[in-house]
């Protein structure tokens, strides 16, 4: 379903009733409550994912009930990191799992709960590798009990990872153990002392380059730890179980209401320095 | 005193797994098997650290929290460290901190370059070592049960109980912000008095 040729220009999502969008987007702490209404009503989304939000989380829910839907709520969490809203029937995507820099939030899923997990990894300019690989660690492996918990292997990750998907923690078994491509997870569980680790699927790797049109990454940014420009620090990761459901990916770099990118083509600054990033899975 | 050490009690030996495994059961009863700890053993990735991971699960809800961990050497049990979650719990909501400054010379009360400079020296700080005290390493496994009892009695603890209970938005875990991406905060002087782990490097 994912075709880097044909979606990465476009910021129509498939007009399917029967998927499930969700709209991650880090506002780099601007009020985009008009905005995010907008997309939310344009893209169709179902569950909002914001990080690095200010104002009151009641105003930007009125903005997006008046705009988008009526429907939409703010499930039940302790964390204050994420802002989720969803337009989905109470309880869903309430917070199972607070953390610091991460929030599991449960879903009915077909006939079962799935989670999904908002992450914020710590940023390269002020964290070095260790830290910033132990919390993405900590996070999955958190994660993976809050799966056997919740008694279910659908998971999605979804957030700012600060890392991009050749950065070897996406890749190492007790990371992410995230791989490129959805014929990579056919393969055995890889194995560390006994215990086996089940496979993610980034499809975050075909956006990257420039052979194809659309955004090459969701952040540009040069610094010290590399100069690729480009970043992929936004992404979403499913779970081997879930991987078959996605049925789009897009970074959402254009907009007839909103300039999300400037004249270089790069997030505008004075809305975002990220692009929203936003995903269709089945429902 | 005899020669043989003050402290081991041979009968009552465990190994943290085992001490661990008596908490989930003491908890499981305690709470009518509405709170249940979980245990889990992490991966070895070092060959310095074995650590297990300690959460508590709301048995009806599935809401869970991690509260702690601990750390040991791989093969050897012994001395042990607890690591508890620090929730990174805004100060206000603190019974207690400790804030360290460094306080700055003043200029403006002298006249000339070179009295500046011998004031200046005279105000440096002297170089001192510091005893730094981890108050979560047991080297017995009577000191871990005894931290790991006051570990479980830790404000920030019995807030997650009530968090994970209760559902919705009890305990502000502090600022919205996240707002470290590309800014700076290496030249933050106000430290704090919390155990050292990368949460509290959050606190920008």
């Amino acid at each position: 379903m994912l075709s880097p040729a044909t979606e990465k220009a476009s910021c129509k999502p498939a007009d399917s009733p029967d998927c499930i969008r969700i709209l991650f987007w880090n506002v780099h702490k601007n009020d985009l409550s008009h905005e995010l209404s907008l997309l939310a009503r344009d893209l169709m989304i179902d569950v909002v994912v914001l990080l690095e939000y200010i104002g009151d989380p009641c105003s930007i829910l009125l903005r997006l009930r008046q705009c988008a839907d009526s429907r939409f709520a703010i499930p039940d969490h302790t964390s204050n990191r994420f802002l989720v809203m969803s337009r989905s029937s109470f309880p869903d995507f309430e917070e199972v799992f607070p953390a610091n820099r991460f929030s599991f939030r449960r879903f009915r899923y077909q006939d079962e709960y799935a989670l999904l997990a908002a992450f914020h990894g710590f940023d390269p300019l002020n964290y070095d590798i260790t830290n910033r690989s132990a919390l993405a660690r900590e996070m999955i492996r958190d994660l993976r009990q809050a799966m056997e918990v919740n008694q279910t292997n659908k998971a999605l990750i979804i957030g700012d990872f600060n890392f991009n998907p050749y950065d070897s923690v996406m890749n190492e078994v007790t990371g992410f153990n995230a791989m490129m491509t959805k014929s990579c997870l056919a393969n055995s569980p890889r194995k560390l002392c006994g215990q086996e680790f089940d496979f993610f699927y980034n499809p975050m790797w075909s956006f990257l380059g420039d052979l194809y049109p659309g955004s090459s990454g969701t952040i540009y940014y040069k610094n010290s730890q590399g100069n690729y420009g480009w970043n992929m620090f936004d992404q979403v990761l499913l779970h081997k179980s879930l991987a078959h459901s996605l049925m789009d990916v897009q970074i959402i770099h254009a907009h007839p209401a909103i300039r999300l990118a400037n004249k270089h083509g790069r997030p505008n600054s004075s809305v975002s320095d990220h692009f929203p990033l936003v995903v269709s899975i089945k429902r | 005193m005899g020669f043989f050490p003050e402290g081991i009690e041979l009968s009552s030996i465990l190994s943290p797994s085992e001490i661990l495994e008596e908490a989930r059961r003491d908890w499981e009863v305690n709470s009518n098997g509405l709170l249940l700890l979980r245990i889990s053993q992490v991966p070895i990735e070092s060959e310095e650290e074995s650590i297990l991971d300690v959460y508590i699960v709301h048995s009806p809800s599935k809401r869970m929290a991690k509260v702690l961990s601990v750390a040991h050497r791989p093969n050897q049990p012994y001395p042990i460290e607890i690591r508890p979650e620090s929730f990174n719990i805004p100060k206000y909501l603190k019974k207690s901190y400790e804030i360290q400054t460094r306080r700055s010379p003043s200029s403006s009360l002298f006249f000339s370059l070179a009295d500046q400079m011998r004031a200046i020296e005279r105000t440096l700080p002297e170089v001192t070592t510091k005893t730094i005290i981890n108050e979560w390493v047991c080297d017995t496994p009577a000191e871990f049960r005894e931290k790991l009892e006051k570990a479980f009695n830790l404000g920030a603890i019995k807030s997650t109980i009530n968090n994970i209970i209760a559902g919705s938005s009890i305990q502000d875990d502090g600022e919205v912000d996240g707002s470290d991406e590309l800014e700076d905060v290496s030249e933050m002087v106000e430290l704090t008095g919390d155990a050292p782990d990368h949460h509290n490097a959050d606190q920008e």
